[in-house]
């Protein structure tokens, strides 16, 4: 099996990380493999003269940095149990940022927090607070021997943090085996080689960029092109054009790296360049827009960017990282379905194109994630977790070696994940391919069939005069489903009833709500995802100062006793 | 500089602030003003306030912004102190609203 420790043993010289710089003469350091593996090695007689043991668990809080990967590896290496933590923000609420962090430490039990000088001040607090060790990455090793032995794979283990976007943090603990199954399994389907090119601006403590975009290529002894997320949001258009300056072959991103892409980068701009050596860009992280994947590539296949090389998968921290990808061999299929028809355990209905006709308000087109990685299963079941057929939709489960080992939603209290992992995302299977729908949460179950929020909101822009600030929530209210479309700003009386209408056209005995709210109302987490649990939660206290303007004709019967507003 | 002077510059900065705040918020409001919110109000998200402290840290060739001495985020008012105060103690130069533009058109 692939193990991501065997590149410390023999480590080629010729190939390794490199790291941006701050913009000043070479743009990057080459770190080789073999001085990262000293690095590592450095790193680990650190942990070790600072009082770490084999099984504490060490909080590497570094930026994209060697410090980082020295310490991820040097953790490793001495037996203790890594996670990574993202650093102070550039700009953000210094004590929130703290909080959280406090929160983080105890939650993993941590025995030492490592980070990189420039840190240090800021981290200072919470070490104190928590008893643990602040250690400054570049601080001298106070010995050159200690006392452990290489630690055996089985007995390793890391532990991954998730931010969430409706609740607190909770960090789930992977097996080392688990998680070179998975690095394994991407080798397959990516058909990683050495010879890739890697770059990544990805966070290194989130799993896409940690395991995706560093344990991936650095176990298959590619080189690996690393900048900070930071630099990628100032500046996509320099991330595009290492594409055509070291013609890298694979890379991965979230979604939204997609948006801003396209949000900052007119094609004036790609001019000269070219795209053609990139094989393969892995999206996920979260429900993959179709349009946004196919301006995408209308923006960079006019500059040699191979179509079939975006592809969509599937996954989460609990399975290690990846569940399901595309072959790079293929351009990602999406399928145009009737949204009525997504009822759990129903079947899918197909709503078939045809040239020059506009789609059917009731189509959604959903953009496939692939086929399960080898050596994990997917299985769709109904409501009673009865596994149904291809086509017919439900919750997503998986199965397989690279599943976590337990998850850590409180200081001291660890939950066995188990042989099966019930996802909490709806989605169907067809052609064997996996079909993502959205999260359960974020749905109301009616006559049996599943309603998504971001479908309803779709049908709600088609009609809003300000799409962008129109936010759709679904629940359940005195017994009945209910829609809640919420517009910030102005809305006038014919327009909330046009959206209203457009709503109960989609989605049948739905009982419906326009309204128009005030400046604030709108929550959504730092990276824009709406918070509409917490959203619609304020619906039902008290309404929060939103002006009903349009509502299905039965909705008068719901109540709220501490409601002020008429709803 | 006389307080006529200082008027000016502060009414420069002003519009300065109010050019480049309203250009990077996701919620194109009419009319930005001193009192918006950049989070409840603008829309700003935390892409977007990394963005905005880039902007802030090459228009008005500051040293790079950290967690300790970042913009507030709170209004408008707020990043417009934020700018006055850096200029008044020299960590930060004053920028015209032409080179604003520019910088806007070759950015964005």
């Amino acid at each position: 099996m692939t193990s991501v420790l065997t590149w410390l043993d023999d480590p080629p010289a010729d190939r390794g990380l490199r790291f941006a710089g701050d913009g000043g003469g070479d743009p990057w350091t080459f770190y080789s493999y073999e001085q990262m593996a000293y690095l590592a090695r450095q790193a680990a007689l650190r942990l070790w003269s600072f009082g770490v043991r084999p099984g504490d668990t060490v909080l590497v809080l570094c930026p994209t940095s060697p410090e980082f990967v020295a310490h991820y590896f040097g953790a490793l290496i001495m037996g203790a149990v890594p996670a990574a933590a993202a650093p102070p923000p550039r700009m953000g609420d210094l004590t929130e940022y703290r909080r959280g962090l406090d929160h983080v430490v105890r939650l993993i039990a941590a025995k030492a927090v490592v980070t990189t000088p420039g840190s240090v001040s800021v981290l200072a607090p919470v070490a104190r607070d928590v008893g643990g060790l602040l250690i400054d990455a570049s601080a001298p090793a106070a010995t050159r021997r200690a006392d452990f032995d290489a630690p055996a794979i089985e007995d390793l283990s890391i532990i991954q943090l998730s931010s969430g976007s409706t609740g607190p943090r909770h960090g789930v603990r992977i097996s080392l085996p688990a998680v070179q199954s998975n690095v394994a399994a991407l080798h397959r389907w990516l058909e990683m080689t050495s010879r890739d090119r890697f770059p990544t601006w990805l966070p290194l403590s989130h799993d896409m960029g940690l395991v995706g975009a560093l344990l991936n290529p650095v176990a298959a002894g590619a080189d690996v092109w690393l900048m900070p997320p930071e630099d990628f949001i100032r500046s996509p258009i320099r991330w595009l054009r290492l594409f055509s300056d070291l013609a890298p072959t694979i890379t991965a991103m979230p979604a939204f790296g997609l948006a801003h892409i396209l949000r900052r980068v007119p094609s004036r701009k790609l001019e000269g360049l070219d795209f053609s050596s990139w094989r393969g860009l892995i999206i996920g992280a979260e429900r993959i827009d179709h349009d946004i994947a196919r301006r995408f590539v209308n923006l960079l296949e006019p500059f040699g960017f191979p179509p079939r090389a975006l592809s969509p998968a599937y996954g989460m921290a609990e399975a290690t990282l990846a569940v399901t990808g595309t072959s790079l061999a293929e351009v990602h299929p999406a399928l145009t379905v009737d949204a009525r028809s997504l009822s759990l355990g129903n079947a899918v209905k197909q709503v078939p194109a045809r040239a020059g006709r506009p789609l059917p308000p009731a189509a959604t087109t959903v953009v496939g994630c692939g086929t399960p990685l080898p050596r994990t299963e997917v299985t769709i079941v109904d409501g009673e977790g009865t596994p149904v057929g291809e086509d017919v939709v439900g919750e997503i489960v998986i199965r397989g070696q690279a599943l976590a080992a337990a998850v850590l939603r409180e200081a001291g209290a660890e939950q066995p994940i188990g042989a099966t992992f019930a996802t909490g995302d709806a989605g169907f299977l067809h052609q064997g391919r996996l079909y993502v729908l959205g999260r359960l949460g974020d749905s109301v179950k009616q006559l049996g069939r599943w309603l998504f929020a971001e479908d309803i909101e779709r049908v709600a822009w088609s009609e809003s005069p300000s799409p962008q600030r129109t936010v759709a929530l679904l629940g359940d209210l005195g017994g009945h489903s209910m829609a809640v479309i919420a517009v910030q700003g102005a809305l006038a009386a014919e327009e909330a009833e046009a959206i209203g209408k457009a709503v109960c056209g989609y989605a049948g005995n739905l009982r419906v709500t326009v309204m128009s709210v005030p400046v604030g109302w709108l929550l959504r987490t730092p990276s824009g995802k709406p918070m509409r649990r917490a959203m619609w939660a304020k619906f039902i206290a008290n309404g929060g100062g939103a002006n009903v303007l349009w509502r299905t004709p039965h909705a008068d019967e719901v109540r709220f006793d501490n409601h002020k507003e008429e709803i | 500089m006389t307080s006529e002077a200082h008027i000016r510059a502060d009414e420069a900065l002003l519009d300065v602030i109010m050019r480049v705040v309203a250009a990077l918020a996701p919620n194109q409001v009419p009319g930005v003003t001193l009192d918006n919110a950049l989070v409840a109000d603008l829309g700003f998200d935390s892409l977007r306030l990394v963005e905005l402290s880039f902007a802030l840290e090459e228009l008005f060739d500051m040293q790079p912004i950290s967690i300790d001495d970042a913009p507030p985020i709170g209004t408008v008012r707020d990043i417009y102190d934020y700018a006055r105060r850096k200029i008044e103690v020299g960590d930060a130069q004053p920028v015209s609203r032409e080179s604003v533009e520019q910088w806007l058109a070759e950015a964005w």
